[in-house]
């Protein structure tokens, strides 16, 4: 990227090629961006889990389990959440933050689809810079 | 960090980051197979090594890191992968291998026929043909099961100065500081190698813990740093240190925090019951314990875990570790950061380059790969 | 401090919440229980055969004579209450170990409780007592703690150490939760009779003493561990467990732990509404063991106390008459104020609140 950083999009590929449940990792900023296709909508992650420093991207896309009182478990919400693949840390893939404990967000960033093709933007929602360890 | 890009391309850089916990693996037993001794043939060995233990880690990959997982669905078995991951990606510049194929078995002669196979098979490959960048070191495996087979096996791998220390699983050895194991510690001295500990998940052969089984993987991964807390401090009260001044014991994996606690109630103990004339437990940390930093402790106030660095020693006991391919791999560029600042090199790499006698430098091998790459 | 409040604020209250009264002969405890185990069935023992303490097992100016230490009834109201200016005593006697036989168990159990009621208790009101019992057997523990506790002055339940399943198993859920709605914490105090325990560490039977006494309570961690994973907090939010042997000093490595391994393991423990610190911090405490636990030094005492929590976990327990007893005069002394006062009456107050008197009892 150079100064100051392009505001332009950055194309993703085909819609054909990230289907629902798929996840391709797009070089913007230093360690790349993990761009999802969750039921159809497009959504993207900074690839930088705030851990430790993972590929968020390379880490499975799953659901969660839930409990309502002790021993009681319950699968849901297949598809929305990725585990960091290091530490398994689970985050909501829309919303970039931790399912459990304090709230912890990796950066978000806009994702559409355009004639078939998927964009995701080259800042992160919010803040100006992204977020990479340094 | 980076190396310079004038002049001419740099042969050796300074080592700046040693692991001292990394597990490399045989893809499956059929490696090791060729390396056992003719005499031992046991029914069946493919599932010797083999099979997940209770309290594995829930999630898709199990106890590996997602992204460590190879075309055998094993972490840690491919040269390519780790050399990659460990030595590009994450910049470590010195890794000691500690191979975990070395599980209980009922039979001591099985076990002891299957350390010895794993010691050969690792001279051949990662300690040789996967190591033509030299920055691997090995550990001698033994079985404490059997103790005559354990001196065979350090006599037989003490010279080699590929490996570099001698490791064994706390729980199924005698107690370090007693005579049984007294043997073994002559041998350690002799070949200025330090012994170090790895707790091992043997399938069939579960841990009973003082209060019965636990339920949850999570809690047992509470309970295994008692297995190396009930060896060090029998250890400290044994006096094996000061019979043997030159001992190096290593934790690995163990937690570098309950050392403090732990030798305050010797201390404390001490003056209860007797113990005058005894050298003082902190002293016996500097000079002869050592604790590796995976999985670092993360206390919401750093302070608290500088704090408790600085009771441990850490400018002498405390090596950097990443326990490598493992899920709960430690990132060296963060935990480095984690670090307190005077003591941030001694942990990184000054430590394990004093216990192991590791080089200050180390070659860049293929034509134009930078020293460092941008690290996480 | 102004001049004023030496006046007007009240001395605050100092409990020593570990004392161990004995019969003045193991066998004493006969009278208590009827014929068909006292006549015919040999009772265990409740002293150490496995480890010798190189020190004895009590403090020698604790042992005057012949009689077992802790069994006269004068001499440790002076020696825990009046001389050491402290207010109110937890007893809890040592049991007898986990007697196999479950009906056998539960007999003396029974007996120590009705003991400790008759001959401590209604003699004076400062002292509080311990309902033992056997968690391991649901049914009858539920009945020994329903027939106390409507006694003002048991304060606890009691249960030991060492156990065949770590005590988050659902199999004690009912005992926790006949204690939590009795509104009284269940304390946890190692036995040192030659039960059918395992053995005392991970490792087995270590050889010398020092080794068993290192290790000995850090096995209430794995209780801490188990409680908290297995939601037994979430079922019952009243409930307090206090680890009587220790481990305050070994606890926090391993909730560090613990709380790193939150979000990776929260698919397994999916039930956990917040951190295990959180858990720690509302439902467990730890007796003081000051003679054998953290530094020396006051500097790092004092950081120590800070860094553990002490103020808001810790509560003074002296272990009269055992070798490792703590001076209440003397301990945590070069504590700031605040903190001392919390660890030496204020948090036994919090804890005890449900029945503690209203004021300091008059003697």
């Amino acid at each position: 990227m150079t100064e100051p950083e392009q505001a332009a999009p950055v194309r993703v590929g085909c819609v054909a090629d990230l289907p629902p449940g798929s996840v391709r990792i797009v070089p913007v900023g230093r360690f790349g961006v993990a761009v999802y296709n969750v039921n159809g909508r497009f959504y993207a992650l900074n690839n930088f889990c705030p851990h430790m420093g993972a590929e968020l991207g390379r880490g499975p896309i799953t659901g969660t389990t839930v409990a309502a009182e002790p021993y009681q478990r319950t699968y849901c919400r297949d598809g929305e959440i990725v585990r960091c693949p290091w530490h398994g840390w689970e985050f909501d893939i829309k919303t970039g933050e931790t399912l459990a404990g304090r709230v912890r967000r990796v950066q978000t960033f806009r994702a559409w689809s355009e004639d078939g093709v998927v964009f995701v933007a080259s800042r992160p929602n919010g803040r100006a810079r992204i977020k990479d360890g340094t | 960090m980076t190396s310079t890009t004038e002049g001419p391309e740099p042969v050796t850089v300074p080592v700046r980051v040693v692991d001292s916990d990394v597990h490399p693996a045989a893809p499956t037993w059929e490696q090791i197979q060729p390396y056992v001794p003719p005499s031992w043939r046991p029914a069946d060995w493919v599932r010797f090594a083999s099979g997940a233990p209770m309290y594995s880690t829930p999630g898709p990959a199990g106890v590996y890191r997602a992204d460590a997982m190879d075309e055998n669905s094993v972490g840690g078995s491919s040269p390519q992968v780790l050399s990659k991951q460990l030595l590009e990606d994450a910049g470590v510049d010195i890794a000691i291998l500690w191979p975990l194929a070395c599980r209980h078995v009922a039979s001591t002669a099985d076990e002891a026929a299957a350390a010895s196979a794993i010691n050969s098979w690792m001279a051949d490959s990662w300690l040789s043909k996967d190591n033509w960048h030299e920055r691997y070191r090995g550990t001698i495996v033994i079985s404490g099961r059997s103790i005559p087979d354990a001196l065979a096996e350090i006599e037989k791998w003490g010279g080699d100065p590929r490996f570099v220390q001698i490791g064994f699983d706390p729980i199924g050895v005698p107690p370090i500081g007693s005579r049984a194991f007294e043997p073994v510690v002559r041998a350690a001295v002799k070949h200025n190698l330090p012994i170090s500990m790895h707790f091992i998940t043997s399938p069939g052969m579960n841990v009973l813990t003082p209060v019965g089984f636990l339920a949850y993987a999570s809690e047992f991964r509470v309970l295994f740093p008692f297995a190396y807390a009930g060896q060090v401090t029998s250890a400290v009260t044994s006096g094996i240190f000061d019979r043997y001044p030159q001992l190096r014991l290593v934790c690995i994996e163990a937690g570098i925090s309950w050392i403090v606690p732990m030798l305050w109630r010797i201390q404390n103990l001490w003056s209860v019951l007797g113990g005058a004339g005894r050298r003082d437990p902190f002293d016996c940390l500097g000079e002869n314990l050592r604790f590796t930093t995976q999985p670092l402790e993360e206390p919401e106030d750093l302070r608290h875990l500088h704090r408790v660095l600085e009771w441990a020693r850490g400018d002498r006991s405390i090596m950097f570790s990443t326990d490598y391919p493992h899920f709960d791999f430690d990132n060296p560029g963060q935990v480095e950061r984690r670090m307190p600042a005077s003591m941030r090199d001694r942990i990184m790499f000054e430590n394990a380059i004093e216990t192991y006698g590791l080089p200050r430098t180390r070659k860049v091998v293929a034509a134009g790969r930078p020293a460092e790459v941008a690290r996480r | 401090m102004n001049g004023d409040e030496s006046v007007s604020a009240p001395r605050r209250l100092v409990i020593d919440a570990a004392v161990h009264p004995a019969f003045a002969r193991p066998d004493g405890i006969r009278e208590y229980m009827s014929s068909e185990w006292s006549t015919n069935l040999v009772l265990p023992a409740p002293w150490r055969f496995a480890y010798a303490n190189p020190v004895g097992d009590f403090r020698p100016e604790f042992t005057p004579g012949e009689d077992w230490p802790g069994s006269d009834r004068d001499a440790l109201r002076r020696h825990v209450l009046d001389d050491a200016n402290v207010d109110l005593a937890v007893l809890s006697p040592l049991g007898r170990g986990f007697i196999p036989d479950p009906e056998f168990y539960a007999a003396v159990n029974t007996a120590l409780n009705s003991w400790l009621a008759r001959e401590w208790l209604d003699i004076d009101r400062r002292f509080l007592g311990s309902i033992r019992v056997n968690p391991q057997e649901p049914v009858a523990a539920v009945r020994e703690i329903e027939r106390w506790a409507g006694h003002r002055q048991m304060v606890q339940v009691v249960v030991p150490l060492q156990s065949h399943r770590p005590y988050g198993d659902r199999t004690f859920l009912p005992v926790w939760e006949a204690a939590a709605t009795a509104g009284l914490p269940v304390a946890v105090h190692a036995e040192i009779a030659a039960g059918v325990d395992f053995w005392p560490t991970i490792l087995g039977y270590p050889e010398q003493f020092i080794d068993y006494a290192l290790m000995l309570s850090t096995s209430g961690v794995l209780h801490m561990a188990s409680l908290i994973s297995e939601g037994v907090f979430d079922r019952l939010p009243e409930l307090v467990f206090v680890f009587g042997d220790g481990a305050f000093d070994i606890h926090l490595p391993f909730l560090w732990r613990m709380d790193k391994d939150y979000r990776p393991f929260k698919i397994e423990l999916a039930w956990l509404q917040s951190t295990p610190s959180d858990y720690m911090n509302r439902h467990i405490r730890f007796l003081t063991h000051s003679r054998t636990e953290g530094p020396r030094d006051a500097g790092d005492l004092a950081e120590f106390i800070d860094i553990w929590g002490g103020e808001r976990l810790l509560v003074f327990g002296s272990g009269y008459p055992h070798w490792d007893y703590a001076d209440p005069g003397a301990a945590y002394a070069t504590l700031p104020a605040v903190q001392r006062d919390a660890i030496m009456g204020g948090n036994a107050e919090q804890l005890f609140a449900r029945r503690l008197p209203a004021g300091p009892a008059d003697a």
